[in-house]
């Protein structure tokens, strides 16, 4: 069978770096095959796609070494044009991919510049939208979907063009969970209803595409690791782990238990796991330990004051849109919340009205006893301190060290810091966010995307807020890179701070988060310790969150002895033992 | 984002307009010649009482034509801030625009304010505001394949049109980027509503650098999308024999024309004509001057 895709020894290099971001590439991808590329921040992955429709060598400035063959064309002498009649691509950012302001207009657009005269553009639009369910869509502005209608919008507008091979580059990384499932969904159908031939993904959240992907292939520092067919692939998790690949819990479970030769194969999906481990505990070859599993969590020192309260709040935006309805809470100095919920849901309005940026229409919310209506912004934020999902909406200065004075600055003007104090408070969050001195002076535009969010936390910490509030915390970022944001929020909250995070990340709640506050329609559906809300699935459902894979393992396997509210494979593995 | 409005309604280049707006049912050429007349008539009039008629005549038919008013406040709210500077200018630096003749109404230590520097003032700022509500007008009822489709039937080449359809879009966008750059300043004190008028337009960097860096990000995604959605190739794939775009999806699905168009077209021009011709005989000077 001739390869659709063939590279042979693959190097690449951006104009502006000495560094190879590709290193002697060398892959085949069958036709009919469903390929996953996975693998850390800054491996290549997205540089090795770039490659199969020609954007690397054509529209990116770069040295090229090696050979790109994409269905018998070579990529160097052929055009991006001429291969996008073949390879069609979708990128992580379904807003950046929006170029016109209906979602017919955006499908329409590959096939028209590939010269199909307008009715067969219309049955294309017809057919793409009808595929990825949003034929009652067609008339929207694509802005204005939710963030799984807006990927799948991105995919329609792909496969409109018809073709052969789909590269889809991290396409659930910025989407909520029913968000990621809706994505799922459409790419199990491209797979099972065979629309396009060969899929390619490259993907951090491996869950769902190990259910249906034949082969995954790791990638670091510009280099294969791992090239094997999916249940081969995960049948080493620590490796896996090490090389920072977030395992799907399934999978990382059955492959601790193989090592302990106590499964024989590894398990790529829930029911495939019960299966599995129902037979395990019926043929006594495991036993449940009675442990309480809350022992290994991290406690921070909680006291009673509350750091927020919230009554009765209802909030309208300018445009007539209602975002909350009624909402209640009291927030207590030193706790560690997340805010989770679909997009739209009210999270980001809510967390907004704590940090004082926006005045609730009605009702109240007061930030250590101060009503924040009638208290000025200076004095709110100076409590408050709030970090945005992107850190480019709030850096501006030519130099990190001007940026982490800013806020400080701005507190000076209000007389809420002493000059005396600055370097001090600089030197301070510098030191807890991991910022190094020797940076100081560069321009926070030239840090990588891991180093802006650093600087951006850093910008408002320097302000010493005693509740900090970071929206989506691990976007954009990959699992060593996630891990490391949030246990530098547990030292925060380790040293008093007050930690509310948003997030879509199921992992990230169960991992860090001691209180977790479910939002649905601009109300709190579920509010309470993480274990007791991510354990309520079935409320959970009507918020559109999954709880993690893990839990609904152990609840799976209550009947067994297992407890119901387990939240990291960790908990799990600790909860069993061979008989 | 907030839970989702339920009243149907059409994304356009700057705001919404409601899916039972008769703008829908106009002709994309009408809205291009809108574009045309609507623009030129502040600069043919020159009497700052018929300009502000007409500013707040746009801001009528915003209403008629049920677009989204919500931006649009901000923006004169941004001509408030821009009237301070042009009556800044004029007290202080009005003797260039004042005539041969100039009458000297006060006096400020060394500094003569005339009378015909303050008209001239007031005439160009409310030209300005009459030329604002004209363009806000049009980019509350235009949408992308309005201009498509018009641009299309004009002639203008696929490429052109498109690029020229996608900077309008931006402006959009612009918006939404402005509004959460913004909050983020808030976030760590800066609250332009705080500071005191003359300081506001220096704060403004503040928000331009964010928002132009984000803005050239979000440029280089559009157009590597437009790449790997095949733009280029109508120019450059000679295989695809197909490819000459004579008439598109959109050139073909979204134009419209009625009689009732001709009939607004023919007015835009015989108001276009009148005023040409009231400005030849002097009926549309400055009073003020």
């Amino acid at each position: 069978m001739e390869p659709v895709i063939e590279i042979e020894d693959l190097w690449w290099r951006y104009e502006y770096s000495k560094d190879w971001v590709l290193r002697g590439i060398d892959l085949k991808i069958n036709p009919g095959e469903f390929v996953v590329i996975t693998g850390p921040n800054d491996s290549g992955k997205s540089s090795l796609i770039s490659a199969f429709n020609g954007l690397i060598p054509h529209s990116q400035r770069g040295v090229m070494k090696g050979s790109v063959k994409v269905l018998g064309l070579d990529v160097a002498t052929s055009d991006v044009a001429a291969l996008c009649a073949f390879v069609g691509m979708t990128f992580q950012d379904p807003e950046t991919q929006f170029l016109l302001s209906r979602v017919d207009e955006e499908v329409a657009f590959g096939p028209q510049n590939l010269g199909f005269p307008p009715d067969e553009v219309r049955k294309l639009v017809t057919w793409a939208l009808d595929v990825t369910r949003l034929s009652e869509m067609r008339m929207k502005d694509p802005v204005e979907l939710s963030g799984g209608q807006k990927q799948r919008t991105a995919l329609a507008a792909t496969l409109s063009m018809n073709p052969k091979i789909m590269v889809l580059d991290e396409p659930t990384s910025m989407l909520d969970p029913i968000g990621k499932e809706e994505i799922m969904e459409i790419i199990t159908s491209m797979k099972s209803r065979r629309l396009v031939e060969t899929i390619v993904v490259v993907e951090h959240h491996l869950e769902e595409l190990a259910k249906i992907a034949d082969r995954f292939i790791l990638l670091k520092n510009g280099e294969i690791l791992l090239d094997e067919p999916t249940e081969k692939f995960f049948s080493d998790p620590d490796f896996l782990i090490e090389n920072g690949v977030r395992v799907p819990d399934v999978c990382a479970i059955s492959g601790y238990l193989k090592k302990r030769n106590i499964l024989g194969n590894i398990t790529l999906t829930l029911d495939e796991a019960v299966d599995a481990l129902v037979k395990l505990f019926r043929e006594r070859k495991l036993q449940p330990n009675r442990m309480d599993v809350e022992s290994y969590r991290p406690l921070a020192q909680i006291s009673d004051e509350a750091a927020i309260e919230v009554e009765n709040l209802h909030f309208v935006y300018p445009d007539g849109t209602v975002a909350l309805r009624g909402v209640d809470i009291k927030i207590r100095k030193g706790e560690f919340v997340a805010l989770i919920g679909q997009n739209g849901s009210g999270k980001t309005t809510l967390s907004k009205l704590m940090a004082g940026i926006y005045k609730p229409t009605s009702g109240s919310v007061k930030v250590f006893g101060m009503d924040t209506k009638v208290t000025p912004t200076p004095n709110l934020i100076a409590r408050v301190g709030y970090v945005f999902q992107n850190p480019d909406h709030q850096i501006f200065n030519d130099t990190i060290r001007k940026e982490l004075e800013f806020g400080l600055k701005n507190l000076l003007s209000f007389k809420l810091v002493k000059e005396e104090e600055i370097e001090q408070r600089i030197r301070e969050s510098m030191r807890i966010t991991g910022v190094p001195e020797e940076i100081l002076e560069e321009h926070p535009f030239l840090m990588s995307k891991g180093m802006r969010q650093r600087i951006a936390i850093a910008s408002v910490l320097a302000m010493r807020p005693q509740v900090l509030i970071v929206d989506e915390p691990t976007t954009g970022q990959d699992t060593p890179q996630s891990i490391d944001v949030m246990n530098f929020l547990q030292k925060l909250n380790e040293m008093g701070h007050t930690i509310i995070i948003i997030t879509h990340e199921m992992w990230i709640v169960a991992g860090w988060a001691r209180r977790t506050i479910a939002m649905a329609e601009g109300k709190i559906l579920l509010d309470g310790p993480t274990k007791n809300v991510l354990s309520n699935a079935e409320t959970l459902k009507k918020t559109f969150v999954k709880p993690p894979q893990v839990t609904l393992l152990s609840q799976a396997l209550e009947n067994y002895g297992l407890p119901r509210n387990i939240l990291t494979v960790n908990e799990f593995m600790n909860s069993i033992s061979p008989s | 984002m907030a839970t989702q409005q339920v009243i149907p309604r059409y994304r356009t280049f700057f705001s919404y307009v409601a899916a039972t707006s008769i703008a829908n049912k106009m002709s994309p050429i009408t809205k291009i010649f809108i574009l045309l007349f609507f623009n030129a008539y502040p600069i043919i009039i020159d009497n700052p009482i018929y300009n502000a008629a007409f500013g707040f005549f746009n801001i009528i038919l915003m209403r008629v034509f049920k677009a989204t008013l919500m931006h649009v406040e901000k923006y004169f709210k941004v001509l408030m801030t821009l009237a301070l500077f042009i009556f800044v200018s004029v007290i202080f630096f009005g003797r260039s625009v004042a005539g041969p003749s100039p009458t000297v109404i006060a006096t400020i230590g060394p500094v003569e304010v005339y009378s015909q520097a303050l008209g001239f003032g007031v005439m160009v700022y409310v030209r300005m505001f009459a030329l604002v509500s004209a363009m806000l007008l049009w980019l509350s009822i235009t949408t992308t394949s309005d201009l498509m489709s018009a641009f299309e039937k004009l002639k203008i080449s696929y490429v052109a049109r498109t690029y020229l359809t996608m900077a309008f879009r931006f402006v959009g966008m612009f918006d939404s980027d402005f509004n959460t750059i913004q909050d983020a300043q808030k976030a760590r004190g800066l609250d332009i509503k705080s500071q005191p008028l003359w300081r506001r337009p220096f704060v403004f960097g503040y928000y331009l650098i964010p928002l132009v860096a984000i803005t050239i990000k979000k440029a280089i995604d559009a157009g590597i999308t437009m790449e790997a959605r095949a733009f280029k190739a109508p120019l450059k794939v000679k295989f695809l024999e197909r490819a000459k775009l004579e008439e598109t999806y959109v050139g073909r699905y979204y134009w419209r024309y009625s009689k009732k168009d001709t009939v607004i077209i023919a007015m835009l021009v015989i108001v276009f004509v009148g005023l040409i011709i009231a400005r030849l005989y002097g009926l549309l000077s400055n009073p003020f001057m």
